[in-house]
């Protein structure tokens, strides 16, 4: 009790001093999922700074609606709690009571990042419904669900909003109602149906996603219903319930914004396999067979499904070296071989430093970590060292690793893009690109001998999801913090007035695929570059030259006299402060703004070689 | 009665805001934010601290931090 109220006046002291929950503190929150705690928490964040500069530095803002066929009640306090411990900066927008249908067919919540929709088995069953058919009934939800499809589709068509559903429990007082064990199977096989059509309004359209809240439910410890609050306060889920939704629409809203982890940093023994490498040696690890062998091995079948979907591994382990290389590879139980690991640190210095150093040649922050270990002594010192690196515990009975690992949602994404599958093997790459640039007299060299080839091609329904994410997830060579998402790419690649195009990139080590897009609003005279962001993978090689020259050749090439580019400084896009210069773009009297005369030269590194698709100027 | 009464004054206390000091001078639930929703906050943390059930009827009719911890008291005494 003493560490609830702890949290809740850290909380409190840092909304009075117009001030981000600082890491710790969002961990905490993070860590909990005690609904008593979370609405008080987010209740004690109610008046977050959300228009402060500097917090909206530290903590990404999302817009949330949210709108309700119940009472919304304490869910938007136990929301604001679970976005905020994710990093995010939520304001949280309450429809109104009973205007479920009104506000959904009309959008009348403008353009929020994400509508999240809570809803109860009210809008699906009539007030009053015959036992004894079972048939009926089923043809009544039929009819709500395809309101519900109209209302949506309304919906979706007038908002740039993901409209978050959910499937719904068949509340007990429902099922066992029917009193034939015939007809109660019916209206179960009828009600999943519902859930499964539910689950198939997103397969429909990309504005629509779906939390399974059954499932969710079926794996909680909290009873779905409070009958009390139900029939007092029109409350249909316990405020336990309404937590395991929050923290599915948290993982949601935090993969939409480009919030969640990149890289696995895993420590060796009793984490990754049984025992004491130093101690057992290669052949005596614990690792398949029964328990706890099989703990370690399921981790490590989950840890390469995860690596499969773009999650960056790195080996972090105080051992010897080469014991390590001889368990890696020549143990037969092991599923994760040495070349599983984009980065490898295996010493006995402190891991602190060493996912630090790990992090550098990666070229990611320690912010994109999440890092595991069963010793407490050095989760403790990482933590201390590497604020805002995700920290979990293997310690205990090894049964629980994988949930461990899985249950928070760190590595979500909203759709997985070809890139993020090849990203495990770009970052090997990378490493590899480190070494070979030392023998090189200069830099210019060295770029010539990298074999660079740009490739532009107009934005395709096939790239938009690549283009969203980096627009989402580009901190540092981010030239606006414009961040685009999904929809809005799609109607300005489908729009005249406008240009969409990626980037992607690949030199003689290896393919990094879509790294950059830039959105253009053309008109006859002046293209006016919405935004350009870059992953800072590719920075320093002169790419981003070469894409400002392609930009203004193009510009040339239709006519169009002049290019307009802006610089909107955040706190981490330094790095991009001089960009436009550099490409030869003159300041103009408004600040922050660059211009370029299509007749005068821009700038082009000679270096890279630049593939493009003719329709880009379709 | 005194085991349930301290879980009570630091629950309320909690939940609307107020010093217990000020719970124990100003008594009468109304006189602070007690509405639907923080009473059922409120019942939703004794419940689970005390591991007891209320009837939300009875739990309604308490109109000051005595009532609500003689109501906890009788039913925590009942189990």
């Amino acid at each position: 009790m003493t560490d609830t109220r702890e949290l809740v006046a850290a909380l409190k002291a840092a909304v009075d001093e117009h001030t981000a929950p600082g890491p710790d503190l969002r961990a905490a929150l993070a860590r909990t999922d005690d609904p008593a705690l979370l609405r008080r928490a987010g209740k004690a964040l109610t008046d977050l700074a959300t228009g402060s500069v500097d917090v909206a530095d530290e903590l990404r803002p999302v817009r949330v609606a949210v709108l309700a066929t119940c009472t919304i009640g304490p869910y938007e306090q136990l929301l604001r709690a679970t976005l905020v411990g994710a990093g995010l900066l939520p304001t949280i927008e309450p429809g109104r009571y009973g205007g479920f249908e009104p506000a959904l067919g009309t959008a009348e919540f403008g353009d929020p990042d994400v509508v999240s929709c809570l809803l109860d088995e009210s809008y699906f069953l009539p007030g009053d419904w015959d036992p004894t058919d079972v048939t009926a009934l089923g043809e009544h939800i039929g009819r709500r669900l395809d309101d519900l499809r109209a209302l949506l589709a309304g919906a979706t068509g007038a908002s740039s909003a993901t409209i978050l559903l959910h499937t719904l429990p068949l509340p007990a007082n429902v099922r066992d109602s029917v009193l034939g064990w015939r007809d109660r199977t019916r209206l179960a096989r009828t009600w999943h149906q519902l859930n499964a059509d539910i689950l198939g309004l997103a397969g429909d359209n990309p504005k629509i996603a779906v939390v399974d809240l059954v499932s969710a439910l079926g794996d909680a410890a909290f009873a779905a219903r409070d009958d009390r609050l139900h029939r007092y306060g029109d409350l249909p889920f316990s405020d336990g319930a309404l937590t395991v939704l929050a923290d599915e629409v948290r993982r949601f809203t935090q993969a939409k914004a480009g919030v969640s982890r990149k890289v696995l940093a895993l420590d060796l023994d009793n984490t990754l396999w049984g025992g004491v490498l130093g101690e057992v040696g290669a052949a005596g690890v614990t690792l398949g067979g029964l328990y706890p062998g099989n703990c370690y091995t399921e981790l490590q079948r989950t840890v390469a499904r995860l690596r499969a979907q773009g999650v960056v591994l790195v080996l972090v382990s105080k051992n010897d070296a080469e014991l390590v290389e001889e368990a890696l590879t020549e143990h037969p139980e092991v599923l994760l071989r040495p070349d599983a690991f984009s980065a490898t640190v295996v010493n006995w210095s402190a891991k602190g430093g060493n996912l630090a150093a790990a992090a550098e040649s990666l070229g990611l922050a320690t912010g994109s970590f999440v890092f595991l270990d069963d010793s407490a002594f050095e989760r403790g010192q990482v933590e201390d060292e590497l604020p805002g690196i995700a920290v979990l515990s293997a310690e205990g009975d090894p049964a629980h690793l994988v949930r461990t690992l899985l249950r928070h949602g760190w590595f979500d994404v909203p759709e997985l893009t070809g890139t993020d599958r090849e990203r495990p093997a770009m970052y090997r790459a990378r490493s590899r690109r480190t070494d070979f640039s030392g023998g090189f007299g200069s830099s210019e060299d060295y770029l010539r001998a990298l074999e660079i080839e740009l490739t532009i091609e107009p934005a395709t329904r096939f790239t938009v999801p690549r283009i969203a994410q980096l627009a989402a997830r580009t901190n540092q060579f981010n030239l606006t913090g414009v961040r685009y998402d999904e929809a809005a790419t799609t109607e300005m690649s489908d729009s005249p007035d406008h240009l969409v195009a990626s980037f992607a990139v690949r030199d003689r080590f290896g393919d990094e695929g879509i790294i950059g897009a830039v959105w253009v609003d053309r008109t006859r005279d002046t293209w006016r570059v919405g935004n350009l962001v870059l992953s800072c993978r590719v920075l320093g090689r002169g790419v981003e030259t070469a894409i400002a020259d392609w930009l203004v050749r193009q510009a040339r090439a239709e006519g169009v006299s002049t290019v307009e580019g802006r610089f909107t400084a955040s706190r981490r896009n330094d790095v991009a402060a001089d960009f436009w210069p550099q490409a030869g773009f003159h300041a103009t009297d408004d600040e922050g703004v660059y211009q370029l005369g299509t007749a005068d030269e821009s700038v082009r590194p000679d270096w890279i070689t630049v593939h493009e698709r003719s329709e880009v100027l379709a | 009665m005194t085991t349930v009464a301290p879980t009570v004054l630091e629950t309320l206390s909690q939940v609307l805001n107020v010093p217990v000091a000020e719970l124990e001078e100003q008594p009468a639930l109304a006189a602070h934010d007690w509405d639907s929703f923080s009473s059922l906050e409120t019942l939703a943390q004794l419940e689970d601290k005390l591991g007891l059930r209320f009837d939300l009827r009875d739990f309604n009719s308490a109109h000051t931090v005595d009532d609500l911890v003689t109501l906890a008291a009788s039913l925590s005494d009942a189990g």
